[in-house]
């Protein structure tokens, strides 16, 4: 029995567009999702499921046009997900982070900046991997079982790395500096943190220094969020 | 009275009128004994307003239960009381053949029969996971636990893979119905929040996935 192929049909824009509907409402409802540990495997959003779904719609929309109304849609997603990414709960302890949300847009990102996206290489797209590796400053150990399922989801999907993520954001332009691998349980702030031009990098790369200074963790984020932007732009330009 | 119409394709209107012994309307509830005895009772019935028809009808269904048998896995669930069904076994055959074989306007054609076929029996588990395993013995299907699946998850399940069922050429306008049915099911999985999901659908693609479009890019196979 041969399988045809209808790529062509993926790649149609109302197809595109059917695709990037989904998404978005995947990812609001993501945002507000926080499932419970017994919970890994058995529903639509905590299984390996999930995880084709959000390589699929990344591989649908990867080639998205600049020219293309969905380009401007898609850019809008990003920019969404960066703000709730940044947009962390003040009291950690009685309002759980973003967790999934985060391994979500991990798994998003990363495929994106794997298959060298031009949805990526945009400033929007530069600032969502920025967010992503915020978070990871922000949240040093985010929940291991939503971890495990996003970036271990086994069968026939491939296993994410952070520190292969962290490398192809460097390579893309974008560094978070001082970000550790296995980043420290405490004594990290990001006070201070700026953004600068690497001297070893060409144009429009970004790198974030992220001061390490001691005392308990600081979450204020006005420090990183508008530098990171307009270090971009200035670094661009 | 199931009515086919899409003028659209065909450039004028045709009709399907199906017999009353297995049309919606007429059709009611039957023990598991009676089912098993239908094709017989039909056959030997003297009933003076019988015809061929009946004859025919009775066979289709006794076609069914011999398929049955024969599909090791298929088990009858333990349900007191069933809806008469529409018999299905020779109407899939036909469909499987023309979809893998068929012309272009056949195929089309073929496309539009499916959803009548599944919704055919839409409130019998047992018809449902019948089409499950004759999909699954064409190469068609989830490698899931049939057994385990909500009737809605199978009813999903089946459409979704009998369209998936092709050769290698297809009319454009197939592509449309395919793609349709696929961000459908995605979207009903995807888009309404979180919420358990079928054992069927536990396997490792998301619906998208199985249209193998993902070798668009070339060395980048399997994602």
């Amino acid at each position: 029995m041969t399988v045809f192929n209808i790529n062509t049909y993926f790649t149609s824009p109302d197809t595109q567009e059917q695709i990037l509907d989904v998404l978005i409402s995947y990812f609001d409802n993501a945002a507000a999702h926080h499932p419970k540990p017994d919970e890994a495997g058995a529903n639509t959003y905590f299984s390996p499921v999930t995880v084709s779904f959000v390589y699929e719609s990344a591989w649908a929309l990867i080639d998205l046009e600049p020219t293309s109304p969905l380009f401007s849609r898609h850019n809008s997603l990003l920019q969404n997900l960066a703000t709730r990414l940044r947009n962390l709960p003040e009291d950690l302890t009685t309002s759980p982070p973003p967790d999934y949300l985060f391994f979500a847009s991990f798994t998003y990102g990363y495929r994106l900046l794997n298959w060298n996206s031009g949805l990526i290489k945009t400033e929007t797209g530069r600032d969502f991997i920025v967010a992503l590796l915020q978070y990871r400053v922000h949240i040093p150990q985010p929940r291991k079982d939503i971890e495990v399922e996003f970036c271990n989801p086994g069968n026939m999907l491939p296993t994410l790395n952070w520190s292969q993520f962290v490398e192809k954001a460097g390579a893309s332009g974008v560094v978070l500096s001082q970000l550790a691998e296995e980043p420290p349980a405490d004594s990290i702030t990001i006070d201070g943190a700026k953004i600068s031009e690497g001297s070893s990098r060409e144009a429009g790369d970004a790198t974030i220094n992220v001061g390490v200074l001691g005392g308990q963790p600081s979450y204020d984020d006005t420090a990183i969020h508008s530098p990171s932007r307009t270090g971009i732009d200035e670094a661009k330009t | 009275m199931l009515r086919i119409t899409r003028p659209e394709v065909l450039g004028d209107e045709r009709n399907l009128t199906s017999h009353n012994m297995i049309s919606e309307n007429t059709r009611f509830y039957e023990g598991r004994s009676n089912r098993r005895n239908r094709p017989t009772s039909l056959l030997f019935r003297r009933n003076p307003i019988d015809s061929w028809v009946e004859l025919g009808i009775a066979w289709l269904f006794q076609r069914d239960l011999d398929r049955m048998e024969h599909l090791s896995r298929f088990k009858e669930s333990d349900s007191g009381s069933l809806i008469q069904p529409v018999p299905i076994y020779d109407t899939f055959e036909i469909l499987v053949e023309v979809l893998e074989n068929g012309s272009s306007q056949d195929i089309l054609l073929a496309h539009y029969c499916d959803e009548p076929l599944v919704q055919a029996n839409k409130a019998d588990m047992d018809y449902m996971r019948y089409l499950a395993y004759l999909l699954a013995d064409e190469g068609w299907g989830l490698d899931g636990p049939i057994e385990r699946a909500s009737l809605e998850a199978l009813k999903g399940h089946n459409m979704l893979f009998f369209h998936l069922v092709r050769g290698s050429h297809q009319p454009s306008d197939t592509e449309k119905r395919i793609f349709k049915t696929i961000a459908d099911t995605t979207r009903a999985m995807f888009a309404n929040g979180a919420k358990t999901m079928d054992d069927i659908w536990l396997a490792s693609m998301c619906p998208y996935g199985y249209s193998d479009f993902y070798h668009r890019h070339p060395g980048e196979h399997n994602y």
